[in-house]
């Protein structure tokens, strides 16, 4: 089989694709045209957080009837592993349940949401706890009022709540990203710890203090130890909306990783894909087997166009959805195509914004991934 | 343009931005473009922002846009109308640098400028300049039917001599007769453009375009990654000219897909990590492994610094308002490169820009440069 692998897209499928053909010694080319979903996720791996009836999941593994429509739990369970190898080597470090349940992480709006992997910057429990908030005025998608609310509500628990006034350099325009570079530099730092000093007193030290996810671009982990240790209590961060700092840290760190490994990270929009190479409307061709991971912003393997269609990115069809949940439109979740492989797209009744995202991302790469070996075992 | 108007409001482009982490007072991609844009032609609303002249123009966020809006391209619009608020001396430094092949013409280079003519003219005190160093006429050597056009951009005109001469020199070693095109100073109109002089970007573009159908070639190889961009993507669309040549493509890229092993097996670089950094534009025009495989081709280990943008972006940290920005990038790239702990410390950065290298240099103090000139030099080792 070709040593030359090209992957197309730069969003979770198509890192973890390219992830796994580097770590079998395959050449890798990816690339996009786009960013990527990355910004728009806080990083949390979702496997299977919500049932059909959208009642919280605990124990995925009793879901095994739908999970073993695309792969058998084991190799699920091996999978997960896999994913979680490749963010340590990379430079993220995640939390998991040890007994393969799920975890519980606060959302933006304060409900307390199964999650199955989540990120050491993220705050996650596996028994709900009273928490500390800390935020500030001009986080707009952060309302610390309904937030406590909320938190109150799904966990039963006392949330504590500190609103602060913002920096004096804040302007109505900063986003999540703003306030991380903010942070990123040393007067931001000051600030940060000074403001927190006051806004702490009166405060319960055992609980453990939550700030919005805008510690930083570069060096959060660093940032969160430093306030761990100065403030006296576990720091860790609440996900926002987009742009979301969880995930375009992780994607930084793991496209700067791919990068240093040898992965060319190209720029260009494919015209033509064939299972031998794909063509770029600039005229570079670039040889080798492809894998089409372009799951597109809406994830699932969609792509919105400027006149409002949806489109099924690996067919060019064009999508109508009722509406109803229980009528999503099937997209297979590999090899639907005869010309080239697919990942990273939604499949009969997985919908990936409800069950787990990454859940979709990881399912599908895996098949993907398992049938290329077995056609390598087939051809030796 | 038909994307104009196809904002999701994702965000992405926020997420691309290197600017908005280290400049609290930029708005940001998204409301200095699209936002912008639709209230500026739905509503007529003719209020700028300010900030918009703190964009580089580097494009990552028209690059990351799910919808093709041409984001960059709608906050060069913004900039454009932005222009009258600017001071009278602001606009007549504006119009200079727009036109950086009329400054290579000058007898001294802008390192000589007095740092008091530089206050006056609003020019950073902070930045490095750049050294004359005109390109050497004498280089044609004829080998028919194997003809390939340089592109000889302004910067490189008048002060990458050494890295033109050296891409020359490479070509003509693998058998290939160069001419250096056009034939005088010349620019692709991307610095009109990134400071918001459109109709300049046009004119100087078409110009340019003109004097590269004066002497066809049909494979134009750059040197320099924006004007790489702008020639083969941005001239057929937005500035209304058709591609000058069949292919247009950086001279690295071009050497790496055409020199065969025997060219290779004369340099051996063994061990020697070699640090890269591919620009912003050059992400957004070709993405990065081009310069790797270069450097791995000579058997060293590439080492991407890892960073988005240097700071430099053309003549950005040229001006004095954008003194803390650049320079905030730049310190950035330093500790990008600190945190690699590279020991031995590296002697070389391959950056397939001038004035990034130039830049690059003054942060890190490694000494940066094209691709070209470090295979030269390799190949001619005393």
């Amino acid at each position: 089989m070709s040593r030359e692998w090209v992957v197309v897209g730069k969003g979770p499928s198509g890192l973890l694709s390219a992830s796994l053909l580097l770590d079998a010694g395959y050449n890798v080319t990816v690339v996009s045209h786009g960013q990527g979903s990355f910004p728009l996720w806080s990083g949390t791996l979702d496997f299977y957080s919500v049932d059909h009836k959208l009642r919280p999941v605990t124990h995925p593994e009793d879901h095994r009837d739908v999970l073993s429509r695309y792969l058998s739990y084991d190799q699920w369970l091996s999978g997960w592993d896999t994913w979680r190898q490749i963010l340590a080597g990379i430079g993220v470090e995640t939390q998991v349940d040890v007994m393969a349940a799920n975890l519980l992480s606060p959302t933006a709006t304060g409900v307390l949401y199964p999650r199955y992997v989540v990120p050491n910057w993220q705050y996650a429990c596996r028994i709900p706890e009273p928490v500390t908030v800390v935020s500030w005025h001009g986080i707009a998608d952060l309302d610390l009022e309904s937030w406590t609310a909320r938190y109150q509500l799904s966990s039963g628990l006392e949330a504590q709540a500190r609103y602060r006034p913002a920096p004096g350099n804040w302007s109505p325009r900063w986003t999540a990203l703003h306030w991380a570079g903010f942070f990123d530099t040393e007067v931001g730092m000051d600030w940060l710890m000074h403001d927190l000093e006051q806004a702490l007193v009166g405060t319960d030290a055992q609980n453990p203090l939550l700030l919005p996810q805008v510690i930083g671009i570069r060096h959060t982990e660093q940032l969160l130890n430093r306030l761990s240790l100065a403030l006296g209590r576990k720091v860790k961060e609440i996900p926002l909306v987009a742009p979301a700092l969880g995930g375009i840290r992780i994607q930084e760190r793991w496209q700067k990783f791919l990068v240093r490994q040898g992965v060319r990270l190209l720029t260009g929009e494919a015209i033509r894909i064939s299972n031998d190479g794909v063509w770029l409307t600039d005229g570079r061709v670039l040889a080798g087997r492809t894998v089409l991971a372009t799951g597109g912003v809406l994830g699932g393997g969609l792509r919105v166009n400027w006149d409002h269609t949806v489109t099924n990115t690996a067919t060019g069809e064009t999508i109508l959805w009722s509406g109803d949940p229980e009528d999503l439109p099937l997209l297979s979740i590999a090899r639907d195509s005869s010309n080239y492989d697919v990942v990273g797209r939604s499949s009969g009744r997985w919908n990936g914004d409800l069950h787990g995202g990454a859940g979709q991302v990881l399912g599908s790469v895996l098949k993907w991934w398992h049938s290329v070996q077995q056609e390598v075992s087939l051809a030796k | 343009m038909l994307n104009d108007d196809a904002c999701l409001k994702c965000s992405l482009c926020i997420a691309a931005c290197p600017i908005v982490r280290v400049d609290s007072a930029f708005s940001g991609p998204k409301a200095l473009g699209p936002e912008w844009w639709r209230s500026a032609v739905a509503a007529d609303f003719q209020q700028t922002d300010a900030s918009v002249d703190d964009c580089t123009f580097c494009q990552l966020c028209e690059e990351a846009c799910p919808a093709q809006v041409p984001v960059a391209h709608l906050i060069a619009q913004h900039k454009d109308r932005h222009r009258r608020y600017r001071s009278k001396i602001g606009r007549l430094r504006d119009f200079a640098l727009s036109h950086p092949h009329w400054i290579g013409r000058l007898p001294v280079g802008p390192d000589k400028v007095p740092r008091l003519f530089a206050t006056a003219f609003r020019l950073s005190r902070k930045a490095d300049y750049p050294k004359k160093n005109r390109i050497f006429r004498s280089l044609h050597q004829s080998v028919p039917n194997r003809e390939i056009g340089l592109f000889v951009d302004c910067f490189n005109r008048d002060y990458g001599g050494e890295t033109v001469k050296a891409a020359v020199w490479i070509l003509n070693q693998l058998g290939y007769q160069v001419q250096l095109v056009p034939r005088d100073a010349h620019c692709c109109g991307a610095a009109a453009y990134a400071s918001g002089r459109l109709q300049d970007a046009k004119d100087i573009a078409a110009s340019t375009y003109d004097a590269l159908n004066r002497t066809p070639v049909s494979t134009l190889l750059t040197l320099n990654a924006t004007c790489d961009g702008t020639i083969r993507d941005e001239w057929p669309r937005y500035l209304g000219l058709d591609s000058p040549t069949t292919v247009v493509m950086p001279w690295t890229d071009w050497i790496v897909s055409h020199a065969p092993q025997e060219f290779w097996a004369q340099v051996s670089e063994k061990g020697r990590q070699v640090l890269v950094h591919t620009t912003c534009r050059g992400k957004v025009a070709q993405g990065e492994g081009a310069m790797e495989q270069l450097a791995a081709l000579t058997s060293a280990i590439p080492v991407p610094l890892g960073i988005a943008c240097c700071g430099a972006a053309g003549s950005y940290a040229f001006k004095a308002e954008h003194e803390d920005a650049a320079a905030a990038l730049g310190k950035s790239a330093k500790s990008a490169l600190e945190e690699l702990c590279l020991t031995p410390e590296p002697e070389s950065m391959l950056v397939d820009s001038g004035t990034c290298a130039l830049h690059l240099h003054q942060y890190t103090e490694v000494s940066a440069l094209h691709p070209a000139l470090w295979l030269y030099q390799r190949l001619n080792k005393g």
